[in-house]
């Protein structure tokens, strides 16, 4: 653990709110890449971020300071974004959507686009999509560990995985379309 | 489908996750200190309640401290005892060379003074006409060698009808008479000088009965043995001992998951049987039925697996207010550390099994929930046996002969989980009882004059 970031956890378990503010904005952008990729919008992903962190603070005590601070971190922020996806779960409508026949060819999407572009477009995936999506390709889930901890069924996540993908490839289409005819 | 990391969408987005791209929002901040502010305001409350907790904890044990201390003889009281006992120790040294005369003393003490004053004044008064007659012993002790001693006296048949009193029972007898005069308390009688004294003849016996009564003494018992107070003193009053007693009890009682939170206490109310195997130790075991209240933390809960998951849309609540009506049979064994007059003080272990009879649980979440489930309750019945360990101290005064008040805080602490959420739920409090003897201990009519010197 860098002696920086050992500093500050010493001073956020006394309760100490500069060290609680400064390790805030340490890892601000850590965890709002991850809350971003889970929520539908930023202001969810800033109820993500904030949530995460006071279970930090209040769990502070539990973790061995001794170990590595972000893969901790990380495991807060991911089971925080489950969380919400629970949460959200009842209230959000899960529209299907229907699946892009035509696969477009998704080596032209692969340049030319800013992180905060698909994070706008992870973020039109609905929920179910999104957080299968995150969970297997970015945190590395097996589905059967997303099953468990989504309480659905393996086959689910599958789907689930596979209509995101799908649906990505319509959404960078449409990008890059309108992009294009924006340019042209 | 894909195989992990062969899709080019996968590993797109993947590079793109590990590039982020943001810049720290103070507005984000502010919310999450808002929020720290809260929860520090609820900690701060809890840290209130918590002191409550721990002044009123402190409070009983003062209390019980104090009514003991109340219950010991004053300064005076005890002065004129440790001076009395001094000189019945150089009684005892004398005793061979001066043959007090005994029974005349007796005689003339009951004649003129058969109104022998319990006061301690009087006390003094006569605990200096016995160093007096002890100093003029010590004078003569050279010039005693041809006088009879006074285990002869003791020995006549006509007052001792034992033949194996030995002199150091005489010795013993005659000092606690002469103590007697000094108005001294004998109330450090334990059961070896008592079982050893009672060889004490019943002639005797009946004499130093005889004098206490005169002395407007008190006849009771100790460990089974009756113990006259022959000085009449008052200061010295040795309540029968129970051998089986009810014990009522009713207590406010402060239960908490974690020494986090406290709510308004439940209450308790008990029945307990107890039986004094001897005059320190007894065993008591009965019903408690006891309300308790508690709020914890969500996390301290540990309700079935995915319960959060399937009811509450797998937000765990910021904290859980509970409640549960609980059958209680405690088994304990007690000690009574003084037993001092109308005043007992004991300390008590044991452990207790639960019957959970009903439990109710509300979730209460820092942020709207939606479709999730506000709580939980339960009838069911369940049992869990010798899982909560007892302590208490306890004082108890005795209000009318068979009756004693007396106050006891207690602390139960949870070895296993109980209820629904597997909840180490500790309790303190203070329970205000009433005793009842139904049974003393077996009475034996025996004069105990005083242990001797060891």
């Amino acid at each position: 653990l860098e002696d920086f970031t050992k500093t500050l956890l010493e001073g956020c378990l006394r309760g100490h709110r500069e060290s609680q503010k400064l390790l805030y904005k340490e890892f601000y952008g850590y965890g709002m890449s991850i809350s971003l990729r889970y929520a539908s919008n930023r202001d969810e992903a800033s109820e993500i971020l904030n949530d995460a962190f006071m279970k930090i603070f209040s769990n502070l005590k539990k973790f061995d300071i001794t170990r590595p601070f972000k893969p901790w971190l990380r495991k807060i922020f991911v089971n925080t974004a489950i969380d919400h996806y629970h949460k959200k779960q009842r209230e959000i409508q899960v529209e299907d959507m229907d699946v892009a026949k035509n696969e477009s060819d998704t080596e032209k999407i692969l340049s030319g686009i800013s992180y905060q572009e698909v994070i706008g477009l992870l973020q039109k995936l609905p929920p179910a999509y999104r957080t299968v999506f995150n969970l297997y390709v970015i945190e590395g889930y097996t589905h059967e560990e997303i099953a468990n901890l989504l309480n659905v069924a393996v086959g689910t996540s599958k789907s689930n995985l596979f209509k995101a993908k799908e649906q990505l490839k319509i959404l960078l289409s449409d990008f890059f379309e309108k992009d294009y005819a924006r340019t042209r | 489908m894909p195989e992990r990391g062969n899709d080019r969408l996968e590993s797109f987005f993947k590079k793109v996750s590990g590039r982020p791209d943001i810049s720290f929002e103070e507005e984000d901040w502010k919310k999450l200190e808002a929020r720290l502010d809260a929860k520090e305001a609820r900690s701060s409350v809890a840290k209130r309640s918590r002191n409550r907790i721990a002044g009123a904890s402190a409070i009983a044990v003062l209390l019980v401290g104090g009514l003991y201390w109340l219950s010991q003889p004053s300064l005076e009281q005890t002065s004129t005892g440790t001076e009395s006992k001094e000189t019945s120790a150089s009684a005892s040294n004398v005793v061979h060379d001066e043959p007090l005369p005994l029974a005349k003393d007796l005689g003339t003490e009951k004649e003129n003074n058969s109104t022998v004053n319990t006061r301690a004044s009087n006390a003094s008064v006569e605990s200096r006409t016995a160093a007096n007659r002890i100093n003029k012993a010590e004078k003569r002790r050279d010039e005693a060698s041809g006088q009879n001693s006074l285990v002869n006296a003791t020995q006549r048949p006509d007052e001792v009808n034992q033949p194996d009193l030995d002199q150091q029972s005489a010795e013993r007898f005659v000092e606690t008479l002469v103590a007697g005069f000094a108005a001294t308390q004998i109330n450090d009688i334990d059961g070896s000088s008592a079982s050893e004294d009672i060889k004490t003849s019943p002639a005797t016996a009946d004499k130093i009965k005889q004098k206490a009564d005169t002395a407007d003494s008190v006849v009771t018992e100790k460990n089974g043995v009756k113990v006259i107070d022959a000085y009449g003193s008052g200061l010295t009053e040795h309540p029968a001992s129970p051998r089986l007693s009810l014990l009522l009890s009713f207590a406010p009682d402060f239960s908490t998951v974690a020494f986090d939170y406290y709510t308004d206490p439940g209450q308790s109310f008990g029945l307990m049987v107890n039986y004094h195997v001897k005059r320190s130790w007894s065993f008591s075991a009965g019903m408690v039925k006891s309300f308790k209240k508690y709020i914890g933390d969500g996390d301290d809960y540990t309700p079935p697996n995915d319960y959060w998951r399937n009811n509450t849309n797998g937000i765990i609540p910021e904290t859980v207010n509970g409640s549960c009506n609980v059958l209680e049979i405690p088994i304990m064994v007690q000690y009574t550390v003084a037993d001092k007059g109308k005043n007992r003080f004991l300390v008590g272990a044991g452990a207790s099994s639960y019957i959970m009879l009903n439990q109710a649980y509300k979730y209460n979440f820092d942020q709207p929930n939606p479709g999730a489930k506000q709580g939980w309750s339960s009838h069911k019945t369940s049992t869990l046996f010798f899982n909560v360990i007892n302590v208490t101290a306890g004082f108890e005064h005795r209000i009318f002969p068979g009756f004693m008040m007396g106050i006891e805080p207690y602390l139960k602490i949870p070895i296993e989980g109980i209820g629904w959420s597997d909840l180490k739920l500790y309790s303190v409090g203070a329970s205000f009882t009433l005793r009842y003897i139904i049974l003393n201990q077996k009475n034996s009519a025996v004069a105990v004059p005083s242990r001797g010197p060891d």
